[in-house]
Parts: C-alpha cells; structure tokens; sequence
C-alpha cells in the first residue's frame, strides 16, 4: 500500500502542478528545475519574485497584478492569458516568452527583452516598455494605446492590426516591422526609423514625425506620403 | 500488483511525453494557446478560432471556408486541400506549414507570415496576400490570378508555373530578375523595376 500511495502523489502531483519531474536522461528541467518549482511557489504566494529564474515556468492565467518580477529570467514561460497589470517587469528577461491575451496594461518593461516573444492581443496599454528589445515579436491585435515604446527595438516584429494610438515610439527601432492595418493615430514617431516597414492600411493621423526615416517604407498611400514629408519625416518613398 | 503496474504505466507516460492529461478542475491551457487540440477542435465547431494556438495541427482538408483565424500561430500545421476560401487570416502565422492544394480563394492574408510555407498548386485567386512575409515559401503551380501581393516579401520563393494574369505586385521585395520577366511575360501587373 506504501508504494501505491507513493505512486498515486506522484501522478497527482504532476497531473496538479503540470511539473515532471526530473528523471536520468530527461535534459530539460534537470539544471534548474526544483529552483523554477521553488521560485514559481514563492511568487505565487508573495507576488514577487525579483531576479528569479522561472525558465520555462508554466504561468497561464496566473493572477500576478502588480507583482514584482524585476530582472527575473522568465525565458520560454508560457504567461497566455496571465494578469500581469501594473506588474514591474524591468529589465525581466523574456526572451521566446509566450503572453499571448496576456494583461500587461501599466506594467513596467523597461530594458526588458522581449525577443521573439509572442504577444498576440494581449493588452499593453499605458505600458512602459521603453528600451525595450522587442524584435521579431508578434504583436498582432494588441492592444499599445498610451504605450511608451521610446528607444525600443521593434525590427521585423509583426503588429498587424494591432492598436498603437498615441503610443510613444520616439527613436524607436522600426526597421522590417509590419504595421498592415494598425492603428497609429496620434502616436509620436519623432527620430523613429521606419526604413522598410510595411504600413498597408494603417491609420497614420495626427501621428508626429519629426526625422522619422521612412526610406523603402511600403503601402503608404499618396495621402501619407504628403503628410509625411510636410511634418518632416525623412526619405519618404516617391 | 495490476493497479501498481498502471500506476507505474501512467507515471512512466507523463515523465516520457511530458504530456500530463487534463483532469476537471485543471483549467490551464484548456482555453488559450496551450491545448492545440481543444483549440483544433473549437475551430472545426465553429470555424472560428482567432489568436489560437494551432502549432502543427492537422487540418488537412478541412472545410474553414469563411473562417477567422486573425493572428493564430499554425506554425508546421497541415492544411493540404483545405478550404480557407473567403477566411479572414489577417496576421495569421503560418511559418513552415502546409497549404499544398488549399483553396485560398479570395482570403484575407494581410500582414502575415508565411515562410516557408508550402503553396504548391494552392487556389490564390483575388486573395489578399499584401503586406506578407513569403519568404522562401513555394508557389509552384499556384494561382495567383488577381491577388494582391503588394509590399510582400518574396525573398527566395519558387514561382515555377505559377498563374499571375492581374496580380499586383507593386512594392514587392525579393524578385529575380527572371521572376520579374516571367511575371511580366504572365501579365502581372506593378512588377518592380
């Protein structure tokens, strides 16, 4: 009977906590896997874990608003539908992280890095992610209203149909990155470089564009272009 | 020593797959990205599954004609002959996966990414395929009659016989200057200089 109880806590600890444990010859928790089981514990019972490693951590729908993850390693967690608003994510590595419909609205990802990180209709509004690596992201239908995107490094990220009014994208790295559709009214790309971003469709009213570069910018319409290079955006298409 | 022996059996498959079975009341997963099988099988219900996780699904032949998949992830997903004609697939992710012999007809691909995709002999007419990373993707025998293909970026795609009467391609990345003459040749309209 003892074995058999050891044996029923094992499979109902891993169908509960969705953690395997590690077992010779399984790679890829065996590094850090008690301390990510450890540090996912600690941040679900205090709402903070800075500087922690949560590689790889399986984060969805957790409630984590306001929660402290500053400079914590949450490379590869998978946050989908995590609430993470007004959380302090500063300089959190999260890099391949995925966060799709995630709630981000307020947090601070400063310095973050995003890299290749998915973050399908998840909602960034009034998110500081200034300086933030965010190249190659998947920004599709998310929601950057009011965000503060200044100096950060969004080449070839996708951000189709996502909404980016009055975001705050001054210096920000644009270069490749797919705009089709967005909507970036009002949003201020001043010394933004857009060289060969594609912008099909997307809603560029009252956006400020002071030594924006839009060399081999793509899908402007003759109607941007004029208002482009009449509030001084530099080499916009013929 | 039977019940141990399952016990033992479901413990050995967990630890091995690393796939642990969805139990009630654990809802992690069930609704976003991480179950492509929950997800495979809102989409076949309701045609319907936008910003879904569909990595490597099998879809082949499905009918999703009129469907809305805006921005899900397909990655290596099989969508040979399926019928996407008339689906809004803006910002649609669908590097590496199948669409050999799909219907795509009149489809709203805008702004997605499909490289590497395999297109072969796929129905692309009137679809919207502007503003897409194609990318190494194969277009061999596709028709491409009418559709946009405005801003994309046709890095190192195949093009062998591919149907281009009316197709825009202004702005288009990445052409040979065979492609560019083969597509002059086919009536393509707006081929780069």
């Amino acid at each position: 009977m003892v074995n058999i109880k050891k044996l029923l806590l094992a499979t109902t600890f891993v169908v509960s906590t969705g953690f395997v444990p590690v077992v010779p010859g399984m790679q890829i928790h065996t590094a850090h896997g008690d301390s990510v089981k450890e540090n996912k514990k600690k941040l679900l019972e205090t709402n903070k874990c800075p500087e922690c490693d949560l590689r790889r951590a399986l984060l969805s729908r957790a409630k984590l608003s306001s929660a402290d993850l500053s400079n914590a390693n949450l490379t590869e967690t998978m946050l989908t539908g995590a609430d993470l608003s007004n959380a302090n994510l500063e300089g959190a590595n999260l890099k391949n992280a995925n966060m799709t419909e995630a709630n981000l609205s307020g947090a601070n990802l400063s310095g973050a890095n995003l890299y290749f990180s998915s973050l399908v209709r998840a909602s960034l509004s009034d998110a500081n992610l200034s300086g933030a690596i965010m190249t190659k992201d998947f920004l599709q239908e998310a929601d950057l209203s009011g965000a503060n995107l200044s100096g950060a490094n969004l080449e070839h990220a996708v951000a189709a149909s996502a909404n980016l009014s009055g975001a705050d994208l001054t210096g920000a790295r644009l270069t490749h990155a797919n705009f089709y559709h967005a909507d970036l009214s009002g949003a201020n790309l001043n010394r933004a470089d857009l060289k060969s971003a594609r912008l099909k469709g997307a809603n560029l009213s009252d956006v400020t564009v002071e030594n924006a570069d839009f060399q081999g910018a793509k899908g402007l319409t003759l109607e941007q272009k004029e208002y482009l290079r009449e509030n001084g955006a530099i080499n916009v298409p013929e | 020593m039977v019940n141990i022996k399952k016990l033992l059996l479901a413990t050995t498959f967990i630890v091995s797959t690393g796939f642990v079975p969805v139990v009630p009341g654990m809802q992690s997963g069930t609704v976003y990205g991480a179950s492509v099988e929950e997800n495979k099988k809102r989409l076949l219900e309701t045609g319907r599954c936008p910003g879904c996780d569909l990595t490597e699904a099998d879809l082949s032949r499905a009918d999703l004609a009129g469907g809305d998949l805006r921005s899900a992830k397909l990655e290596d997903a099989n969508l040979s002959g399926a019928n996407l004609s008339g689906a809004d697939l803006r910002g649609i992710t669908l590097v590496d996966a199948d669409l050999s012999g799909a219907d795509l007809s009149g489809a709203i691909l805008g702004g997605s990414t499909l490289r590497g995709a395999n297109l072969a002999g796929a129905d692309l007419t009137r679809a919207d395929l502007s503003s897409t990373d194609l990318s190494s993707a194969d277009l061999s025998s596709a028709d491409l009659t009418r559709a946009d293909l405005s801003s994309a970026d046709l890095t190192g795609v195949v093009l062998s016989d591919v149907k281009v009467k009316k197709t825009d391609f202004e702005g288009a990345e990445g052409l040979t200057p065979e492609q560019k003459e083969y597509l002059r040749k086919y009536e393509a309209i707006n081929v780069p200089e």
